[in-house]
């Protein structure tokens, strides 16, 4: 009990000790690429609480969502069919291992020569890679579903749809928000590098707009929020995980 | 003292006679093919009447398992064939349940008690309140009343087993078999299992096959013993249990009789069929 009392303390006051010392470290700088971390912090509110808030965040969130969404929606059905089915995976694997060995910003210069440089360019290249991760652990949790499970399936007569979302679906639960999670940095990642290269708004646009306007604590913010997003949306997993699979959890701690 | 072996393998007493729910018929198994073939299953007829209690045993390695994979229809036989009713089986039929030996793999871990038993139930389209009833009703029989909305890994392994016997129960087949069902918990949760058996047969009328390899399980659930042999197996001997119905772990099993069959199934079994 004390222990877990220490962790929380520690966990909670190291971060904090280290932006305070950064603060202290950095407040006299004359440095132009490092300025004092205040500075960083006051245009961090000047600039994101809510200047460009809808010109910038919005944006980005919006393409990294809609990525996402794609990714998780089609490697699920897809992992599903592949799973399932032998013929398929026969089928699918070399092609899978081929398009997914393609490093990601590899595909941006043929997002911007069919789709353009819009929205519609970023969200496929987002979903494009995003996709592996939730497909190739789908098709892990689906063949590795426990075979009492689907034998108990079939004498209880479970198919078609009700063996899909009652059964296969929990079943790989753990296995596929894995993948999710793995995805969702690379969601990011992927939306920064696809502003980076051809955008007009988006956060990762304004950090080189700001470093080439040689705004160097504007380009700071542009990081720390990066930083700050990736946090909060992992957090958000997180909870999302915690609730919908909470038997996992309980039932791996009882099995230790 | 009425012990009885069966040479035609083939239950005729005439006293017990009704109708017959479970026909195995000639039933054969052989894994591979060639030189390779290993015969699981050598010859098996017996059969299950209506609201009987059957236990199979046998030495280890007898195919028990692979002799109830064909009954349930997750198997097909090499050759004979199982009837269900009158209707050869080719997949699992819509009237039988089966109740696994692993418990903890067999419940949906991400289901309460209530969405475990509901699951089987939605194919037979039962109006929500008939459902409902169904669930209490088995919930109540197995002693999990005030249980339902827990989820397996908050239950002892003896109550997920309970769990799994409602959901059968709920169901309502024409036959319940169960594969070694108790093999994984300890003797005192074992008895009171076994206990849980004859009080929903005796509710529910309903049939079970009930497969172990512990011989004074058998006699103490059983009307009757079906005893296989080594491999390939076949049917050694069909003993009949003619106990009281009602059973006491205690007072029961210090009949002589029950002595005498306990002791006669162990000797069919420990010595090959000539």
């Amino acid at each position: 009990m004390n222990r877990r009392r220490i962790g929380l303390i520690l966990e909670i006051a190291v971060p904090l000790l280290i932006v305070v010392a950064l603060i202290l470290w950095s407040a006299g700088s004359t440095s132009f690429y490092f300025p004092p971390v205040t500075d960083m912090l006051v245009t961090f509110k000047e600039t994101w609480l809510f200047d460009r808030f809808g010109s910038d965040v919005v944006p980005s969130l919006y393409r990294l969502a809609a990525g996402y969404a794609i990714a998780t929606v089609v490697g699920v059905a897809a992992g599903v069919v592949i799973g399932s089915v032998p013929l398929a995976a026969r089928a699918a694997e070399p092609i899978v291992e081929f398009l997914r060995a393609i490093p990601p910003p590899a595909l941006i210069p043929f997002g911007i020569l069919v789709l353009g440089i819009g929205d519609t360019m970023k969200i496929f290249v987002i979903a494009v890679v995003c996709l592996w991760p939730v497909l190739l652990n789908t098709v892990d949790g689906i063949r590795g579903l426990d075979p009492t499970l689907t034998a108990t399936a079939r004498i209880y007569g479970i198919t078609g749809w009700d063996r899909l979302t009652r059964v296969v679906l929990p079943g790989s639960g753990p296995q596929i928000v894995a993948g999710m999670r793995t995805s969702l940095s690379l969601a990011l990642i992927m939306t920064v590098v696809s502003e980076l290269v051809a955008s007009t708004n988006g956060v990762g646009y304004f950090v080189l707009q700001s470093q080439r306007d040689f705004a160097i604590p504007q380009m700071w913010s542009g990081i720390i929020l990066l930083g700050v997003l990736g946090y909060l949306l992992n957090a958000a997993l997180g909870l999302v995980e915690r609730r919908v699979l909470a038997w996992h959890r309980h039932a791996t701690e009882r099995a230790r | 003292m009425n012990t009885r072996a069966d040479d035609t393998h083939r239950p005729t007493a005439t006293d017990r006679k009704r109708d017959t729910v479970l026909e195995v018929c000639g039933l054969q198994k052989t894994y591979g093919s060639g030189d390779r073939a290993t015969v699981a299953i050598g010859d098996i007829s017996f059969d299950v009447a209506k609201e009987e209690f059957v236990c199979v045993v046998g030495p280890s390695g007898c195919g028990k398992t692979t002799l109830l994979k064909c009954m349930s229809g997750l198997m097909t036989p090499t050759a004979g064939e199982v009837r269900l009713a009158g209707t050869p089986v080719d997949g699992p039929p819509e009237q039988l349940a089966l109740v696994f030996q692993d418990y903890s793999r067999s419940l949906m871990p991400w289901l309460t008690v209530r969405g475990n038993i509901a699951l089987p139930l939605r194919r037979r389209r039962l109006p929500a309140a008939e459902r409902d009833e169904r669930i209490r009703e088995a919930v109540e029989s197995v002693g999990l009343s005030g249980f339902t909305d827990h989820y397996p890994f908050q239950l002892s392994g003896g109550m997920q087993q309970r769990v799994a016997i409602a959901r059968a129960l709920a169901y309502q087949p024409d036959i319940l078999l169960m594969d070694e069902p108790f093999a994984s918990v300890d003797a005192q949760t074992r008895a009171d299992l076994e206990d849980v058996m004859l009080a929903v047969r005796r509710r529910y009328g309903v049939t079970i096959l009930f497969v172990t390899h512990d011989i004074d399980e058998a006699v103490y659930l059983a009307d009757r013993v079906v005893v296989l042999t080594q491999r390939p197996t076949t049917v050694h001997e069909v003993v009949t249990v003619d106990l009281p119905a009602d059973r006491d772990q205690v007072t029961t099993k210090e009949t002589p009789e029950f002595t005498h069959l306990r002791a006669h199934i162990y000797r069919a079994i420990r010595r090959p069929a000539a």
